[in-house]
């Protein structure tokens, strides 16, 4: 058996230590298991052909998360998915919440709450998020990732932020109608 | 002064460690004074770490992590060569194809080609085929041709070329293979392969059935089965191996490409 150059294979083996990110991540986006592997393979395999483009130094998880991400937008617009675009509007009334509470209220979510309120988020704004204050990566990274520009990452963490305030003072309060 | 609407959008830069210093002081000191910033940048912060703290996906599988480690572990396994032509030719196809064109051409004066067939004896051989060999080139897709890499392929029928050895050296850095193309030429495939050996001093091989092809009955050069010339400036070496016809043309030493004659031919 040949063996395996040490460039190759260490790249190899890097990409499997992202392995539970871009799971993660893929779950994030759709939760049907098999979507779910198949995007992340898909994924490992696009970056190990196209590993002579990424530039040692960078961030190569960042790198993974683009390509899944092109991946994922690519096969919805095969499927010919539309996302259906945000009817949120803001809460006049949430200009005179207490804030304390709202924090309270933060601290107090429950996982639960979290993920049913992210999940409620549509996509675009959820990616955001998630990217940024779970993944860590950082804002222009961000933009990388979903191919927008910075700007509009902003106003996607802003809004999307918001929505899930308002989601968990629903569920704070016992609601669940909260408007997404 | 910030405005408010400024800090908001300089939260999460500042955050992020993107500010400069002088911004970072701005928006520190508007925070500190202004109260609706301050609870704001709370809020969002409590928000952040609730996520960070509380919201996870699940891990990949042990299942999954074992195919996808097998999976990459195969997938890692060098690039067979003629891999490595496809790609070379992908990323450079207008000098590969030049230059293809050009070897051709030099090769076949000295191989003093013969048609297979009586009615195209009488043709202008060498012309039609270049022109032939560069129309396929240049305007259709090359057919590729099933070759399990590094694998000895039998002779399956005429016109398909079978090579029964490798034509790339990955750990010989002196020859190493950067192109290729295969195409037709009087009516057979033929492979081309150019290999680096110094800059500037490519090194390009035909291989093509020798069915129908004649070598010169008194060679210029003859040294063991290699038949050796000069044309134009560019040194030729041709041989035949099984069924195959090889031949080397090069801008180089003679014992640049006797080396590389050697290596073709397992010696």
């Amino acid at each position: 058996m040949t063996p395996l150059p040490d460039s190759s294979h260490l790249f190899a083996r890097s990409l499997l230590q992202y392995l539970d990110a871009l799971y993660g991540f893929a779950w994030w986006l759709t939760h049907h298991r098999e979507e779910i592997e198949d995007l992340v393979q898909e994924t490992c395999l696009r970056a190990l052909r196209s590993a002579h483009q990424f530039e040692p130094g960078t961030n190569l998880k960042a790198w993974l998360f683009s390509i899944l991400e092109h991946e994922w937008l690519r096969r919805q617009r095969l499927a010919k998915r539309e996302v259906q675009s945000d009817a949120y509007s803001a809460d006049p009334q949430s200009e005179g919440r207490e804030w304390a509470v709202e924090i309270d209220v933060i601290r107090a979510a429950l996982r639960k709450d979290l993920d049913e309120g992210l999940r409620a988020l549509s996509e675009e704004y959820r990616s955001a998020v998630l990217l940024f204050d779970l993944y860590g990566f950082s804002l222009k990274e961000t933009a990388e990732i979903l191919a927008v520009p910075d700007g509009t990452v902003k106003s996607r963490l802003s809004r999307g932020r918001q929505m899930l305030r308002d989601k968990l003072r629903a569920y704070g309060s016992g609601s669940s109608d909260a408007e997404m | 002064m910030l405005r408010c609407e400024t800090v908001k959008d300089f939260l999460d830069a500042l955050r992020d460690g993107t500010l400069g210093l002088s911004e970072v002081q701005e928006v520190r000191s508007h925070l500190a004074t202004c109260s609706a910033c301050g609870r704001e940048s709370e809020v969002t912060e409590a928000l952040r770490a609730a996520i960070r703290n509380r919201v996870s996906a699940p891990a990949a599988p042990a299942a999954f992590r074992e195919a996808m480690a097998h999976l990459l572990a195969r997938q890692a396994t060098p690039m067979g060569w003629f891999a490595r032509l496809q790609e070379a030719f992908r990323r450079q196809p207008v000098a590969a194809m030049a230059l293809t064109a050009a070897m051709v051409l030099l090769v076949l004066v000295p191989l003093n080609l013969q048609m297979l067939f009586r009615r195209e004896t009488v043709l202008p051989l060498v012309e039609e085929s270049v022109n032939e060999h560069i129309r396929l080139t240049l305007h259709e897709t090359p057919p590729e041709i099933p070759i399990r890499e590094l694998q000895p392929l039998p002779v399956r029928h005429q016109r398909r070329l079978e090579l029964f050895q490798s034509l790339s050296f990955p750990d010989d850095s002196e020859y190493h293979v950067t192109g290729g193309q295969v195409s037709y030429l009087l009516h057979r495939k033929v492979l081309t392969v150019t290999y680096y050996h110094r800059p500037n001093r490519p090194i390009t091989l035909l291989v093509l059935p020798s069915t129908g092809i004649q070598l010169p009955d008194q060679p210029i050069g003859l040294a063991g089965k290699v038949y050796w010339a000069i044309h134009q400036g560019f040194r030729t070496a041709h041989w035949q191996q099984g069924p195959l016809i090889y031949s080397l043309v090069a801008d180089s030493d003679e014992a640049d490409l006797s080396r590389l004659v050697e290596k073709l031919q397992h010696k």
